[in-house]
């Protein structure tokens, strides 16, 4: 089975990973018939707030596959978390068991101590001075590389001897994908994207790496760091987003003579509409909200599986060249309105992410209120659903699935809300608090069901003693424990876990199929 | 059929009350009453009412409830109007009184062997159907 080794570099390739990973536990298929993804996350920056969440995020996703996959280690191959998420580690052992690709000796010392500074001679200092500010030179690198691909670049290098590099070269096979995401307008996006391509293209002993359909990711600005004379820490801020249009031109440039020609497929992402994010360079460094571009950078991933099959290199001299090459951007149905829900979407992105999402905040509709608060676990006799074996009771609050999928879920809801605007947001450049940005808010938290989905209209049924018409209604115990009651007659399941995910996957779907019947099916 | 169900219903209902049912062929329709309601309540409850909110001991029981009162009017409600008819036993023989002159509490009585008998074959009907309820098919055992 072909597997997807996905970079993701800086601040922004985590976040981009954070909104894969909702869509994959959501039930999102992989085109291409890609049933891994490996996930590998650079960014120097390791007490980030945005690395630290989605870090924890792949580990819990992965907890609960393996909590899937008992008893007889067989985790689901669709539906929710039907995708195996592995760390480089599960497929080449002499590696860590963490997404993270460690950078050695980029923690607790700056620029100058990584190259060395006090040990060069006169002239090579002086030449070192010429080339980097002294502010670069200074900064203390576990803070990443604070919109200086420069030095991004330098660091970044040791990428090529490192084992993660040796392990991912030894495994990668000739059905597999690489898809790197990363942000243009930065330090370690922008350094870090043509390193891991230029490394992948390079002549080495394995023939199918160097051939390797290879997609990217470039986001373009899509926010804006305070400036310079805003910031009021101490030292001033680092990161000044007067340059992120410069930076992002400048890296555009480079990109179009040393990097498009190695790649099968490039997606460029940007908003127009952009807020202002605190620069937060300390451990609980930089809390940026999550943003609808995340999600919309995530769905690229898939429409690359999608094309992939279809893409090969070819050799030209000693190198490998990709053969008619795709370069693309995504545009919306109208981008005029400050929300957007489902319905900004073209269909085929909605076959992608729209069910899945839909499916996914049903079931978290469901633990929040049904199973939290209505205690629905000791109804047992009410609801015969949890008397098919293997039977469900209230120690099923006590599994280590739950407690993962509660954890789960409850970054789903963050992760909505942020997107929505919900939490503080940042703030507009004229100093308003106010979120000024692209939110996106796909569902409704109306008690009626039937009008879960933001901008898609409930369907009319006949009135009292069919008389006129009435909306539909539609409940979580009336509706979706029924269909789970429906769904569970007459079987049985080789665990609890096992039960529960299969049940609500089925639900869920039978839910929306009948609900949201003009919701595109998904792809 | 009349005199099948005579011996059935001897078995619990007074005489002289069983009697004036029998010889106006009234045990038919009477057990036609219950036996259908009983059938109707079921099907209501597996079939009309299956929904979530309705599996619990307490609908269920409501849904018996009505079924029971309701033959058991009906049952008091038939004897109360043949009473009320004032039929001569013998026309010949007024002395010999009316048929169904045994006053309301018997009435009363009976009206209640019919109600438990349509609970009977509400909850035999239950556990019979239940299975093929949705939501409904852990009630009421």
């Amino acid at each position: 089975m072909a597997r997807l080794f996905l970079f993701a570099i800086g601040g922004t390739g985590a976040r981009v990973v954070k909104a894969f990973t909702m869509l994959l536990a959501a039930g999102a298929k992989l085109p291409g018939g890609v049933s891994t993804v490996i996930p590998i996350i650079m960014d120097p920056h390791t007490g980030g707030y945005d690395l630290r969440r989605t870090q924890t995020l792949l580990n819990t996703y992965r907890e609960l596959r393996n909590e899937l996959g008992k008893p007889d280690n067989t985790p689901p191959q669709g539906g929710f978390f039907g995708t195996d998420l592995s760390t480089l580690h599960d497929v080449q052992a002499n590696v860590p068991d963490n997404f993270l690709f460690q950078l050695s000796d980029a923690g607790n010392q700056t620029f100058r101590d990584y190259l060395g500074f006090s040990r060069l001679d006169k002239a090579d200092q002086a030449l070192v001075e010429l080339l980097y500010s002294k502010s670069s030179l200074d900064t203390e690198m576990d803070i990443g590389f604070v919109g200086n691909p420069n030095t991004g670049s330098v660091v970044l290098n040791q990428f090529e001897e490192s084992g993660e590099f040796e392990a991912f070269k030894a495994t990668f096979q000739s059905s597999d994908r690489v898809f790197i995401v990363s942000s243009i307008f930065g330090g370690t996006g922008a350094a870090g994207f043509p390193t891991i391509l230029k490394n992948i293209r390079k002549p080495s002993d394995n023939q199918f790496l160097q051939e390797a359909v290879v997609g990217a990711l470039s986001i373009q600005p899509y926010f804006q760091a305070p400036q310079s004379n805003e910031q009021s820490d101490a030292g001033g801020a680092q990161i000044d987003d007067a340059a992120f249009v410069a930076k992002t031109k400048a890296a555009l440039y480079y990109y179009e003579k040393s990097v498009n020609d190695k790649l099968n497929a490039l997606y460029y992402l940007a908003d127009e509409v952009q807020n202002v994010y605190e620069y937060d360079p300390g451990k609980g460094g930089q809390p940026n909200p999550a943003h609808v571009l995340e999600l919309i950078g995530a769905l690229s991933v898939l429409d690359f599986l999608s094309e992939a099959g279809g893409m090969k290199c070819q050799r030209t001299g000693g190198e490998a060249v990709p053969v008619n090459p795709i370069f693309r951007e995504f545009s919306l149905r109208s981008a005029n309105d400050a929300q957007l829900t489902f319905a900004h979407f073209q269909d085929d992105v909605l076959r992608q992410m729209a069910r899945a999402l839909t499916r996914m905040q049903l079931l978290n509709l469901y633990v929040g209120q049904r199973i939290k608060a209505d205690d629905a676990l000791s109804q047992g006799k009410q609801l015969p659903w949890l008397e098919v074996a293997p039977r469900l009771d209230e120690n099923f609050k006590n599994s280590n699935f739950y407690k993962y999928l509660t954890d789960f879920l409850a970054q789903f809801t963050e992760w909505l809300d942020e997107m929505a605007g919900r939490k503080v947001a940042g703030r507009s450049r004229d100093g308003n608090t106010t979120a000024q940005f692209h939110r996106f808010a796909p569902f409704n938290t109306d008690a009626n069901l039937a009008r879960l989905v933001a901008d898609f209209e409930p369907a009319q049924e006949k009135g009292v003693l069919g008389f006129g018409k009435k909306e539909v209604r539609k409940t979580l115990r009336d509706d979706l424990d029924h269909a789970l009651s429906e769904i569970s007659k007459g079987k049985t399941y080789a665990s609890p876990e096992r039960k529960f995910a299969q049940l609500f996957n089925e639900a869920t779907e039978k839910f929306i199929a009948d609900t949201f019947r003009s919701l595109p099916p998904q792809g | 059929m009349n005199r099948s169900l005579y011996s059935f219903y001897d078995l619990f209902v007074t005489r002289p009350l069983l009697r004036d049912l029998y010889r106006e062929q009234l045990l038919v329709s009477l057990t036609a009453v219950w036996v259908v309601f009983a059938v109707i309540a079921v099907v209501v409850y597996y079939k009309f009412l299956d929904k979530p909110r309705y599996a619990n001991l307490g609908t269920w029981l409501l849904v018996a409830l009505t079924a029971c009162v309701t033959t058991a009017i009906w049952g008091i409600v038939t004897c109360y109007q043949m009473a009320g008819r004032r039929l001569p036993r013998n026309p010949d023989n007024p002395q010999a009184g009316t048929y169904f002159d045994q006053g309301g509490s018997v009435f009363f009585g009976f009206g209640l062997e019919l109600a438990l008998l349509c609970f009977l074959l509400y909850l035999i009907g239950s556990l019979i159907i239940r299975r093929t309820a949705i939501n409904n098919r852990n009630i009421p055992l």
